[in-house]
């Protein structure tokens, strides 16, 4: 039987992943354990290490330290040679065969898999409205995201490895992916989802690893990232008041714009209510921040390392 | 197959327009025998005027250009360039064009291992190559038999051979550059620089009996057409240097490409 905490081995699995190109890091220590029907976010900065991470994992390139599996297999190239048949990997950017048709580089892709997957290309360029008969390199970039997805798709892989899938996809078929998407989770299917986009990885995921700088700096669950006890406060002073400063723990991203000022907020409500007081306030705002914002501590350099997760409890 | 019929078909169009210069260059230059072997006299006299060592270089020293065979010898040398050429840029291309194209990522995603995909490009591009040779081979005497009469077929076939040695070494010459870990997405000006250079080492050793050593490195010398034409023979220490040098630089390119990163 297949689903989630059935089995327990991870899907995906790394310890102290690292890579250097020469000198230069692309990751210095990924730890990651992703467990079978999970749709997992892998978010991060463009250069944080998300696609060197996954090209690490596919033995695109060789680590220079550390340990990754797949399916509780060590990623040598011989043991992934017979993953990859369980695998569906959808690259960032991809070019194309010259001269190839969108149908031929689909059948030649499904050879390497076999009559079952050839048998899914109608089904998936039909779902995806792709014309078949047209020369790949005459295609808009979305169009060629789709093919991507249905060679990604077509041998019915067990686990999908998605490095910034949504690039050029327009919202509608954006939508229509992540429908696909979310049906072939629930068929038991494992996603790993690399983005730098937050809306994204908010909309799919179920828990997200955060990377910065070839490190991973957090693993939440997306329920306890939106549970997040931050409040966002935005006050106007009044004019010609003093310019404000505030003295109140608890506070911090603190942006004073003329006599507008708004900051994150996580102490208790009296405080503030004092502090307000105190402020010769107008008129104030009390919301909940949106991911994008508690994001942006994680992205931030300076004294990130020390900041704990807005995490409930 | 899969893979390795991909190659051939990639790879086919490319290699065709190569089979119709080649052979086109070869028929051309052998149209114009039969004014020659009419009129040897005037040939031979003219090559008296030049000096010996430029004919040395150029290898018509010991020509008599009224043989069909010592005048197509005198061609195949600029046949050999050509061939040369094709074979150095396959070899080069044949496994670096999916980073340059950026077809890679989908390569490597499939269930197949380094050593596979190194193997099938390695049988395609050996397939183009004995298709080249063999359309030349076909090509040449049918346009021997058409300037000539009483064609040794045994001598052009030997020719021939020595040609398919040459594809083969510039071929791996041209393969392992590619494995070399560097940036650059073309091998073009490297593969064409080492054709040239060992072309004009090779003309240096004909000129020098001091630069002989030379000829070691110039695969175009090591089969000098109008010598194999003379003797009928191929020197043993170039069949092994040959062996020495595909067999090296195969086996280097598997060691590399099997530890070789994605370079983005």
């Amino acid at each position: 039987m297949r689903g989630r905490g059935v089995f327990l081995m991870p899907v995906i699995e790394t310890r102290a992943l690292k890579k250097y190109y020469g000198k230069n890091r692309g990751i210095e220590s990924v730890d990651l354990s992703i467990e079978e029907g999970e749709i997992f976010g892998f978010i991060g900065p463009n250069g944080a290490g998300k696609s060197t991470t996954i090209r690490t994992l596919l033995g695109f390139i060789r680590a220079t330290g550390g340990e990754a599996r797949i399916m509780g297999q060590p990623c040598t190239d011989k043991n992934l040679s017979k993953l990859k048949r369980r695998i569906g990997y959808l690259p960032a950017e991809a070019g194309y065969y010259p001269g190839m048709k969108v149908r031929e580089l689909l059948n030649y892709s499904a050879k390497y898999y076999g009559a079952s997957a050839k048998s899914r290309i109608n089904m998936l360029t039909q779902y995806f409205e792709l014309d078949t008969n047209r020369p790949i390199n005459a295609l808009s970039s979305g169009n060629r995201k789709k093919v991507s997805i249905v060679q990604c798709l077509l041998h019915d892989p067990e686990l999908l490895i998605l490095d910034e899938p949504t690039g050029g996809l327009d919202p509608l078929m954006q939508a229509k992916f992540f429908d696909l998407l979310q049906e072939e989770n629930r068929r038991g299917k494992t996603i790993f989802f690399s983005s730098h986009i937050l809306s994204e990885v908010q909309k799919l995921c179920q828990r997200v690893a955060i990377i910065r700088d070839g490190v991973i700096i957090s693993v939440e669950s997306m329920a306890s990232l939106k549970d997040n006890r931050y409040k966002k406060v935005r006050v106007v002073v009044q004019e010609g008041a003093a310019p404000v400063t505030l003295r109140l723990g608890g506070a911090k991203d603190c942006r004073p714009e003329g006599a507008h000022v708004s900051f994150l907020y996580s102490g208790g409500v009296k405080e503030l209510i004092r502090e307000l007081d105190r402020l010769d306030v107008e008129n104030f705002w009390v919301e909940e921040p949106d991911l994008e914002e508690v994001f942006m501590h994680f992205y931030r350099k300076e004294g990130a390392k020390n900041e704990p997760l807005p995490s409930g409890n | 197959m899969n893979l390795y019929l991909q190659e051939i078909k990639q790879n086919l169009r490319s290699l065709a327009i190569w089979i119709v210069c080649i052979v086109g260059l070869f028929a051309f230059s052998m149209a114009m025998f039969p004014t020659f072997s009419l009129n040897p006299k005037m040939l031979n006299d003219l090559m008296k005027a030049f000096p010996k060592e430029l004919l040395d270089a150029f290898g018509m020293s010991s020509a008599d250009f009224s043989k069909p065979l010592d005048y197509m010898a005198y061609m195949f040398q600029y046949i050999l360039i050509a061939v040369g050429a094709q074979s150095i840029l396959l070899g080069s291309s044949i496994v670096s064009r999916e980073e340059a194209d950026g077809t890679i990522e989908f390569l490597y995603a499939k269930p197949v291992t380094r050593t596979y995909i190194m193997t099938s490009k390695l049988l395609a591009g050996l397939t183009l190559m004995v298709l080249l040779n063999a359309v030349f081979l076909g090509a040449s005497l049918a346009v021997l038999n058409i300037v000539s009469t009483g064609v040794d077929t045994g001598t052009v076939a030997l020719l021939c051979l020595t040609m398919l040695l040459v594809q083969l070494m510039f071929f791996s010459a041209g393969l392992i550059v590619s494995m070399l870990p560097r940036r650059a997405r073309r091998f073009t000006s490297v593969s064409l620089g080492i054709l040239f250079a060992t072309y004009f080492l090779g003309i240096m050793s004909s000129v020098s009996e001091s630069l002989g050593g030379l000829r070691y490195v110039s695969p175009l010398k090591y089969f000098d057409p109008p010598q194999v034409v003379h003797t009928g023979a191929l020197e043993p220490v170039y069949l092994v240097i040959v062996a020495v040098f595909v067999i090296g630089s195969v086996a280097g390119s598997y060691a590399l490409y099997r530890r070789r990163d994605l370079s983005v």
